[in-house]
């Protein structure tokens, strides 16, 4: 009976019957819930480990978080994972708080209902700091199903997808089911017609991807944990399928032979070289994995240790501050200041992609490596205009004041 | 189980066609993989066409048929069996019940292979006179508030019981946004004619509410005509950030106010019709409404408020059905709400559904939801699923463009709030606007929920602040009436304008202290 429940067709409503296990899910799943800055996070451990998205948290090390009781907390950022978009911060003088536990990943399945939390527009909180308001702290919830699991794309790793509506600011907020817990962590959305709004389509970190991150991240110690991958295999496309071309001459690699045809990375499935590649990121550097091939027509498991993937991010050259609609420029430098932008210059968009933040400017640049050639649109007063800039690389021994710059 | 097995029988199409290369969704619905997709998928001498299939095999397929003017194409795989989904082919396709939609949203099959499945309401069932896109089709759609994004074009539009009731097209209504499909009925011939008999299913389908809450409240949601003398777009504040603006060049159709009818809700017998304030804006030149029997009736804006984004209407004759408020309890997170409109067709109601998503926004005036709302059905009913009449559909674009389309950003105006606000509509006094409203200058450190004593912050500068109202007082009274929630102070506050004197009564460090204060204009941008 609670399989055929689960797998009632939520609509955009509830569905009749599931009404009620909503209305009773929302208030408990809400006590969990955090503001972070204009975004969002979720309390996933009494003592106070928040789980939230690294492009909520890039910017900063320290964050004020705010309860839905509107007690306001410090938080240290402990662990961050660029590609999975998945932050931990820890809460300081945390004890027996409320929390969600992080959904079976098996158990999160297409078609099941689920509702996201999070604070889009900033509706939900509006910081008495910032605007002569009375304060209010009251996260959005909206409903849908989950609409695709295991997505891989240039901005999420192992992530769900949900047509729940997700707007700018559910970043970070959790996607939970109607047993109250987390199956994944609120982070993109498709956008259409221009808008940065919800289409239906919204991703985010799924509970397998959280759950094989989270000891990670949580042990950190304030670092980038870094994705796995092995080096030097050579891999070829087959129809739906990966096929090593040429094993590594030396360390974990050797273990594969060529012709292999790979099947499987843990329980991912594998269809191309990019979809392996991705599966191993999926897994912390150093981390051991079990892959499933066939070798010779006959199955085999070999188990390969993860090297470190480098996540060393390009270097836009500009120093930005939020502003209504994007992120203006205050001081450029080095690829920006080539190219012609200049300071003032409202940023729009990063590679055809509008980004109405410097947090959102922040994520979309994460996508490109160091002499990546890429469009910035601005607004120069009243007008737009383009620019090509070629990405350079973060400069070295300027770390406190090269962190400033994008 | 079903959802699962919809994106099974779905599938990610690519190929080389006349204008480079086209990608899509199509639905396999026979076993040997006969596939039904659109024409802007497979458009005529499509070759090299490639099937990602629900395992992530991608497999060649060959074109069989391709009708541009139904905007529909099959295409046949080499290999079966397949899994597959029938197609419902009786007439009853009812507004109101539970859709599916299976898409290849912006490509995501071609990584993963499997297409993206979403759920909704079929909310509507108009016809569209006009293409849009790459769209070819015009015709009899069916509307649904379920995902359809770029990709999603040629997918299955299901019923409950896993039956094709349409193949999603790219066209739309400039009043609704929202997606749309081909009636399956009107691609019957063309599927037999190119493909032989299909299996065919006429199992029961289930409805996203109750069909007689439908029915009584068909009566009382009415389509609402405004000509205008000018038709410049509203915008709160006179200004748009620039980076919006940007937007409004790039997509001037998402943001100007389209040709067509809104809607309303009719609360009284004798013609009584409250919409949102937005309809009945601007340089109005006339109203009409349309009456619960469908005749055409001439209007007048009785009054309106801005704040509470409500215009009350009073037509001129003609028979109306009204309807009754809910109570203030009625309104929780996770609730069920459905918003019926009368747009872009008067005579066809439509819905769209979604649920609670906080209870009170705005200083209580709304609470906000996740239905679909747009230009065509902002000023009509909010309903919960026993029919009970939540709010009036507030418009939103003016405040936030991107709230305008279908963003799950929905507001509602408070059914007490519209109890308030209606005897002083009905007297034909409009309510003051945002920047008439007198200002205080303090704050609820309890938030804008605080009950009983009212602990305040004092803003510096304000009318407070020179009045001697410190941080830490806790307001008890304002001009001669207790008050005991945040909520009463800015009731009674906003009775009065910018230089009144009114007293206000405050406990401080356990004592009674009368206060007078001259109240001040508001500050920009408050």
């Amino acid at each position: 009976m609670l399989a055929v429940l689960l797998c009632a067709l939520c609509a955009s409503a509830p569905a009749p019957e599931l009404e009620a296990r909503l209305g009773a899910a929302i208030p408990a799943a809400m006590k969990a819930f955090v503001f972070i800055d204009g975004g969002s996070g979720v309390i996933v451990s009494p003592d106070g480990l928040v789980l939230t998205c690294d492009h909520v948290v890039k910017l900063r090390d320290e964050w004020e978080v705010f309860t839905t009781d509107g007690a306001r907390r410090t938080g240290r950022v402990l662990g961050r994972h660029v590609a999975g978009d998945l932050a931990v911060l820890g809460l300081e003088d945390a004890r027996g708080l409320p929390y969600l536990p992080v959904a079976e990943p098996d158990a999160c399945r297409v078609g099941e209902t689920v509702f996201a939390i999070g604070n889009p527009f900033l509706l939900g909180m509006q910081n008495p700091r910032l605007l002569p308001a009375a304060p209010s702290f009251v996260p959005s919830v909206s409903c849908g199903m989950i609409s695709g699991v295991r997505r891989f794309g240039p901005v999420h790793l192992d992530a769900i997808e949900v047509d729940a509506p997700l707007n700018p600011g559910n970043s970070g907020g959790p996607i939970v089911n109607l047993r109250g817990e987390i199956v994944g962590i609120g982070s993109r959305i498709a956008s259409r017609f221009g808008l940065s709004a919800s289409t239906g389509v919204g991703y985010g970190a799924g509970a397998a991807l959280i759950r094989k991150l989270l000891p990670a991240l949580a042990g950190a110690e304030g670092k980038e944990i870094a994705r796995g991958t092995l080096r030097g295999l050579r891999l070829e496309r087959g129809e739906g399928r990966v096929i090593v071309a040429a094993a590594g001459a030396g360390g974990e690699t050797s273990a594969f032979a060529e012709g292999d045809v790979i099947r499987s990375v843990g329980n991912i499935a594998v269809h191309s070289p990019e979809h392996f590649l991705n599966a191993l990121g999926t897994y912390p550097a150093g981390e051991e994995v079990v892959c499933w091939i066939a070798r010779k027509g006959a199955d085999a498991l070999i188990s390969v240790r993860l090297a470190a993937r480098s996540d060393e991010t390009a270097f836009l050259g500009v120093r930005v501050l939020s502003d209504f609609g994007g992120a203006r420029v205050e001081e450029t430098t080095g690829p920006a200041e080539a190219a012609g932008i200049e300071d003032g210059d409202l940023i729009v968009a990063l590679g055809g992609i509008l980004v109405e933040s410097p947090e959102e400017l922040a994520a979309v640049l994460g996508m490109y490596r160091p002499d990546d050639v890429v469009s910035v649109d601005v607004m120069r007063g009243e007008e737009a205009a383009s620019f090509t800039v070629k990405l350079g690389a973060r400069p070295k021994g300027r770390e406190r004041e090269g962190s400033r710059f994008l | 189980m079903l959802a699962r097995r919809a994106q099974q029988a779905s599938v990610g199409i690519v190929c080389r066609g006349p204008r480079g290369g086209y990608f899509g969704t199509g639905t396999i619905i026979r076993a040997d993989g006969v596939i039904l997709t659109s024409s802007t998928v497979l458009p005529p001498g499509a070759s090299e066409i490639r099937v990602t299939l629900g395992d992530g095999r991608m497999v060649p397929a060959s074109l069989l048929a391709v009708d541009t003017v139904k905007e529909c194409a099959l295409a046949q795989l080499e290999d079966g069996p397949m899994p597959y989904l029938p197609l419902r082919l009786d007439e009853d396709q009812r507004v109101g019940q539970i859709v599916l939609s299976l898409g290849n949203a912006f490509g995501v099959a071609g990584g993963e292979g499997r297409v993206s499945v979403g759920a909704g309401i079929l909310s509507g069932r108009y016809v569209l006179r006009e293409t849009r896109g790459e769209a070819t089709y015009k015709g009899p759609v069916l509307e649904t508030d379920a995902p359809l994004n770029p990709g999603s074009d040629g997918g299955a539009l299901l019923d409950s019981s896993g039956a094709v009731i349409g193949v999603l097209s790219l066209n739309y209504s400039p009043l609704r946004f929202l997606g749309t499909a081909v009636p399956i009925q009107s691609l019957k011939e063309f599927i037999e004619t190119a493909a032989g008999a299909v299996p065919l299913a006429s199992g029961a389908a289930r409805d996203a509410l109750p069909r007689g809450v439908l029915d009584a409240w068909a009566r009382r949601v009415v389509a609402i005509e405004v000509e205008r003398t000018s038709d410049a777009v509203m915008r709160r504040g006179g200004f748009l950030p620039q980076g919006l603006d940007m937007m409004r060049r790039r997509q001037p159709e998402a943001f100007a106010r389209p040709k067509g009818c809104v809607s309303g809700v009719c609360i009284g017998g004798d013609g009584r019709i409250l919409t949102s304030w937005y309809n009945a804006a601007g340089a109005v030149a006339r109203i009409r409404a349309r009456d619960a029997e469908g005749a055409w009736v001439e209007c007048a804006l009785v009054a309106a408020s801005e704040i509470d984004d409500l215009a009350l209407l009073r037509a001129e004759g003609g028979v109306w059905e009204a309807a009754g408020l809910a109570d203030r309890g009625s309104i929780a997170p996770g609730g069920a709400v459905f918003a019926l409109g009368r747009s872009p067709d008067p005579a066809s109601l439509t819905v769209t559904g979604g649920i609670v998503s906080a209870s009170f926004r705005n200083n209580e005036r709304f609470f906000q939801h996740d239905t679909a709302v747009n230009f065509g059905n902002s000023g009509g009913a909010l309903i919960d699923r026993a029919g009970r009449f939540l709010g009036v559909a507030a418009y939103v674009g003016h405040v936030w463009p991107e709230w305008s389309l279908n963003s799950g950003i929905g507001f509602g105006v408070r059914p007490e709030r519209i109890a308030e606000a209606l005897p002083a509509l009905q007297d034909g006094e409009n309510l003051p606007a945002w920047s008439e409203l007198p200002f205080l200058g303090v704050r609820s450190l309890g938030g804008e929920q605080a009950r009983g004593e009212i602990a305040i912050g004092v803003m510096p500068g304000s009318a407070a602040e020179r009045a001697g109202l410190a941080s830490g007082d806790a307001i008890v009274g304002v001009a001669g009436e207790a008050v005991s929630s945040w909520r009463e102070i800015i009731k009674a506050i906003n009775k009065y304008r910018a230089g009144d004197k009114i007293a206000v009564i405050v406990l401080r460090n356990g004592e009674r202290k009368l206060v007078p204060v001259t109240l001040a204009a508001r500050p920009e941008g408050s």
